[in-house]
């Protein structure tokens, strides 16, 4: 059964990055095929959560700022995550008209912002492994570009119903996170936990480290003092989004939702999968910290 | 054999939910047979709570939906208990000729480090029949086994920002194929113009069909005509 598609909104530009994200695709593992969805679950479950949709509805996962989108359709919609100038209010719901452009503009802290709409988006040629999160490298969905429609699951069951007398909804103002300053982000020993020394270990943990612009959906890399593994490379093995890859240079890789399933370097530990979000908004230089799980 | 009391078998904690096996300190056939059949039984019968699973040379990796008890002991001998009756995998492997042409851009640095002449690199890579020992990395990835010791190499020191889809490639021991355009680290000896990834192939709720290859394939290189 095909949903019918209704296209709610065009593309003006995509900025930096602009993909469907949900929830990703687990269960496809051992064919290689990797999680993706949202980088900031956090965000993206507010934006999904304030319009009463499912939890696994898609959204626009938006990359820092840049993005400019043509309202084609008069719809409910919540845009949650990043601290960023934007043409709409954050962290409520907004009715937008026909006409109306959402632009994405300077951003301030943070670096993945969700805009969700009643009843979900779909992705580029509908779902892929159970899915409407956007993998371009595999030709799962496609980027955006200028001009390209979005279109959403047209699901009359889905469509917002404030009482007369409520004209917004509002996220708690303690859900609001500060990207600026993540808290100590819980790590669960890894499998090579013992690759380590003692000594290597503490310094992992009673360091700041700083997360680098050479990061992306694949994978976060931190700079800070140097770790080294008692081997540097290990039989390729399963490796979870969250984990902390130690490379022979000695500076951290944390894998994130696009990366590889299965590699070769040793993993000094997992990032709590309710703490990756925070990892994930911390915008290259940010200070972050961690802490071993008791 | 009774598994549970095999002391070559580990597990350990990875993070809330995930638990992984190591079955062998060195990958092998007879490793490779045992994870066939376990594969085989998961994908049968998956233990509750099962979200997914990733294949290793030496190691299983599950994923469960709820945090697992903080002592995992019980969890994984009951797991074990289970794949001790599990049946060894009995069909034939399928065999594949893939066409080669070798014009990789680390022809080269293989040959340099295995001595040979760029020419027996690749007389001594087509000699031999492969393996897929798994599918991981990226979608439909097979990780071949049996490659010629001469010519295991490590990866580069610097993986590439970007490896063109259908590259083959030489990874210290071992050797693949990427199917989509990736980063990667290994020596790419050449390129294949068979599509090891089809994701238009999946609509009728069996992934597998958007997959080439999978584990248990025989592989022999062929030179493209």
């Amino acid at each position: 059964m095909t949903p019918f598609l209704e296209p709610v909104l065009r593309v003006l530009s995509p900025g930096l990055g602009l993909t469907i994200q949900d929830r990703g695709r687990a269960g496809y593992g051992r064919f290689g095929v990797p999680r993706s969805g949202a980088m900031d679950p956090h965000a993206f479950s507010w934006a999904n959560r304030l319009l009463d949709n499912p939890p696994n509805a898609a959204a626009l996962e938006i990359l820092l700022q840049g993005a400019a989108l043509e309202v084609l359709e008069d719809a409910w919609i919540a845009v949650c995550g990043a601290d960023l100038e934007c043409s709409v209010s954050r962290w409520r719901t907004v009715r937008v008209t026909k006409g109306t452009h959402v632009e994405f503009a300077r951003n301030r802290s943070g670096l993945w912002t969700y805009l969700a709409v009643e009843g979900g988006f779909t992705g580029e040629g509908g779902e892929h492994f159970g899915s409407h999160s956007t993998y371009p490298d595999a030709g799962l969905g496609k980027k955006f570009e200028p001009g390209d429609f979005v279109h959403r699951l047209d699901t009359e069951e889905h469509r917002l119903q404030l009482p007369p007398s409520v004209a917004s909804r509002l996220v708690p103002w303690d859900e609001h996170r500060d990207y600026r300053f993540p808290p100590p982000i819980r790590v669960w020993p890894g499998p090579q936990w013992d690759f380590f020394t003692e000594h290597d270990r503490s310094r992992f943990f009673e360091n700041d480290w700083t997360t680098t612009s050479r990061s992306d959906r694949t994978g976060y890399r931190l700079s800070g003092p140097s770790i080294k593994p008692r081997e540097s490379q290990i039989i390729s093995e399963a490796v979870l989004p969250g984990s902390i890859q130690i490379p022979g240079i000695g500076q951290p890789i944390i894998t994130m939702n696009d990366g590889p399933t299965v590699g070769g370097y040793p993993k000094l530990g997992l990032v709590d999968p309710a703490d990756l979000g925070w990892l994930a908004q911390a915008r290259p230089g940010t200070k972050v910290r961690f802490t071993l799980t008791s | 054999m009774n598994t549970v009391s095999n002391p070559a078998i580990t597990w350990r904690r990875y993070g809330p939910c995930g638990l992984i096996f190591s079955f062998s300190d060195h990958p092998g056939d007879g490793v490779f047979e045992h994870l066939q059949s376990i594969s085989r039984a998961l994908d049968i019968a998956p233990p509750e709570g099962l979200v997914d699973y990733f294949r290793g040379f030496t190691t299983l990796t599950l994923e469960f939906s709820e945090v697992l008890p903080e002592n995992i002991e019980p969890l994984a001998n009951e797991l074990l208990r289970t794949w001790d009756g599990a049946t060894p995998c009995t069909t034939l492997p399928r065999r594949f000729d893939i066409p080669i042409i070798y014009d990789g851009p680390d022809l080269s640095r293989v040959a340099a480090h295995s001595g040979l002449s760029p020419e027996e690199v690749c007389s001594v890579y087509q000699s031999t029949t492969y393996r897929v020992h798994m599918l991981g990395f990226c979608p439909g990835f097979p990780y071949l086994h049996g490659l010629d010791s001469r010519l295991h190499t490590p990866r580069l020191d610097t993986p590439r920002a970007q490896v063109a889809a259908g590259a083959v490639a030489i990874g210290g021991g071992h050797t693949g194929i990427y199917p989509v355009n990736r980063p990667g680290g290994w020596n790419i000896i050449g390129h294949t113009s068979e599509r090891l990834f089809n994701p238009e192939n999946t609509r009728e709720n069996s992934p597998e069909n958007a997959f080439l290859l999978r584990p248990g394939d025989l592989i022999r290189f062929v030179p493209h005509p």
